[in-house]
């Protein structure tokens, strides 16, 4: 339990009590002082009462939690589990830290209530049981910290442990469960680019593939961050005469901070706090209220191992150039404000200037580079292709004023249709009517956004087709996206790097 | 909205990257003027310039698995991703252009069929 008030409230009741004994049966002070101290037993009853209740929920949703956990048997379904009760929609809205934090603001706020609801000379009692609540809050909060310190300390010895001789046998078993997970992905790369020793014959094979003399130079500059499997994870794979990857071979000590290491690792951690989590189980169903601190303070702690398992599988995907972004970042229907900018950017031909305003006005460096590329890359159209697409775009744009002024006289008719309809409660066919309503001004909405956006389009392919675009510039200005302008990025390398000057 | 000036970022890099012998620093320098004021550059130069930014983003990458730093991780992984996405729409030119805006006609194209088939719809609605 956090704190129970009624010790307090008893002393202000048995005290008042006595007091009340003494007084005359005909005083009117007597019955007012009765009055007050029934309103103080009802509260501290009330108090009581939540209390209960609100550890009853912590209960229920602590069990609730293990449950779920034992039944994730895949990384992506225990991701989910840790994230609806640690994470939520937004870092510290979990189902377990809600309730958590209502059990807190239950004690609080009774205890603001009871303040408030006392004669002057009891609020004395009443903050003296806000202090205590405050006392039981930061007790709560410093036992988790504790707990997760205790924890950090237990999981680098068993980490440590596991890369020396006497983990041999688990560490073999781990690199086997993490090379199965990975496989999906090596296999998807081309068979050159598994080992470190086929890297360089890849790059030279392709670069010769490629006849335009652009795109070949492009890929050259891509080549810098082209890696092999076996370098992007720090390892080496076995395979078996067919080419088959059999397996990863056996980490060292001394490789436990590379990629592959740190997945091991953090694997390992996961699969260890999760026994200790699941065995937690009998405590949760006798009801012992102290689990409460402890199943937060190992879900905090899993919480935080699986984002680093999850930030480490997508430096791996980069690494391997797979799981690429690309469509999520160009497909409208995904990412409208990113599809916007690039939409923005279509705009302008001068790649330079693009790359510019936008970084002015605090777009990311990585998607105006996009943009650029994308300009790039319609340059190396024909221009005859351009044209027809601009001309086709003009010829939908001046049809469109007028289309849209049917479907606005349609969507309205519609609904007058459907109000009078509705007034005589004679709903024509439905749902089907009212949804067909609906997709009509949802396509109103859509070809205003045609008319608003296909203008830019057309302009580009119009500029593109006559010349306009000179792609040397474009090729270097890419050069340079490929940097540090995020600033997120740049504020990461800046504190991760031993190459820049610090300044005391 | 931040008013990032990346051409700002990557000077600054440059002048106080304690790797760099003068000449280099120099050199980068130069080239990054030359891209900022849209003039042709060479391409070796290009060449050893996305090199040298590589390293840095290898340097920064492995510090942050040594710290364990989720969130720094994170945000290269996706820094890597994003390069890698640059590049592949170098690479691809022609074909990607071509997809992009096919995609782009054919959705136009699909609305409108949309649009008539609707019309006729509350058309018929209305008669009945």
């Amino acid at each position: 339990m956090l704190f129970y008030p009624l010790e307090l409230t008893e002393g202000v009741i048995s005290r008042d009590e006595s007091m009340i004994a003494g007084l005359p049966d005909d005083d009117p002070e007597k019955a007012r002082l009765r009055d007050e101290v029934a309103q103080i037993e009802r509260r501290a009853e009330d108090w009581l009462k939540r209390e209960r209740e609100a550890a009853a929920i912590q209960m229920v949703t602590a069990g609730q939690f293990l449950n779920d956990l034992s039944k994730a048997d895949d990384p992506e379904k225990l991701r989910r589990v840790i994230t609806d009760y640690f994470e939520g929609e937004t870092p510290g809205s979990g189902l377990i830290l809600a309730v958590n934090a209502l059990r807190l603001r239950t004690s609080r706020d009774e205890a603001e209530r009871m303040l408030y609801a006392l004669g002057p000379k009891d609020r004395i009692a009443a903050r003296v049981i806000d202090i205590k609540a405050r006392k039981e809050r930061r007790s709560f909060h410093e036992k988790i910290e504790r707990e997760k310190e205790q924890l950090r300390e237990e999981m680098g010895e068993r980490t440590a442990n596991v890369f020396e001789e006497e983990g041999k046998e688990q560490l073999e078993q781990l690199s086997q469960k993490i090379t199965e997970r990975l496989r999906p992905l090596l296999e998807q790369l081309p068979e050159e680019l598994l080992t470190q020793t086929g890297r360089e014959d890849y790059i030279t094979r392709r670069i010769a593939s490629f006849k335009d003399p652009l795109r070949r130079a492009a890929f050259k500059l891509a080549s810098h961050g082209l890696r092999s499997a076996e370098e992007a994870l720090g390892v080496e794979i076995t395979r078996d005469s067919d080419g088959k990857i059999t397996g990863i071979d056996e980490i060292k000590p001394g490789e436990k901070n590379n990629l592959f290491g740190q997945i091991v690792t953090t694997e390992l951690i996961i699969d260890e706090t999760r026994k200790k989590l699941e065995s937690l189980q009998e405590r949760v169903q006798k009801g012992d209220l102290s689990v409460i601190s402890s199943i937060t303070a190992m879900g905090e702690f899993l919480n935080k191992q699986i984002k680093l398992q999850g930030s480490l599988e997508s430096l791996l995907k980069a690494r391997l150039g797979v799981g690429s972004v690309g469509r999520e970042i160009l497909d409208p229907h995904q990412k409208p404000e990113r599809w916007q900018m690039v939409k923005e950017l279509l705009r302008s031909v001068n790649v330079r200037k693009a790359l510019v305003e936008f970084a002015d006005t605090g777009v990311k460096i990585g998607e105006a580079g996009v943009a650029a590329a994308l300009v790039y890359a319609a340059s190396q159209m024909g221009a005859d292709q351009l044209h027809e697409m601009a001309v086709r775009l003009g010829e939908q744009l001046q049809v469109a004023p007028q289309q849209l002024e049917q479907l606005l006289q349609q969507a309205a008719q519609g609904g007058r249709q459907f109000a009078e309809a509705a007034e005589g409660s004679n709903i024509p066919a439905g749902d089907v009517f009212l949804r067909e309503i609906s997709n009509n001004w949802a396509n109103v909405h859509k070809l205003e956004e045609f008319m608003r956006t296909a203008p830019g389009l057309k302009t580009l392919y119009e500029s593109l087709s006559s010349g306009l675009h000179n792609a040397a510039p474009a090729l270097s200005a890419i050069a340079a996206g490929v940097s540090l302008g995020r600033e997120r990025v740049s504020s990461v390398i800046g504190n991760l790097t031993n190459r820049i000057r610090r300044r005391s | 909205m931040n008013n990032f000036y990346f051409f700002e970022t990557i000077r600054k890099f440059i002048i106080d990257d304690v790797s760099l012998d003068e000449e280099k620093r120099k050199r980068y320098l130069n080239l990054l003027d030359k891209i900022e004021q849209n003039q042709k550059v060479d391409y070796e130069e290009a060449y050893e310039f996305v090199g040298y930014i590589e390293d840095i983003f290898d340097e920064a990458e492995e510090i942050a698995l040594i710290k364990k730093d989720s969130e720094a991780i994170k945000v290269l992984a996706e820094a890597r991703q994003e390069r890698n996405l640059i590049m592949t729409l170098l690479i691809k030119g022609e074909e990607f252009i071509k997809e992009f805006s096919n995609n782009k006609i054919n959705q136009v194209d699909s609305d409108q069929a949309e649009i008539e088939k609707l019309k006729q719809t509350l058309q018929q609605q209305a008669t009945t």
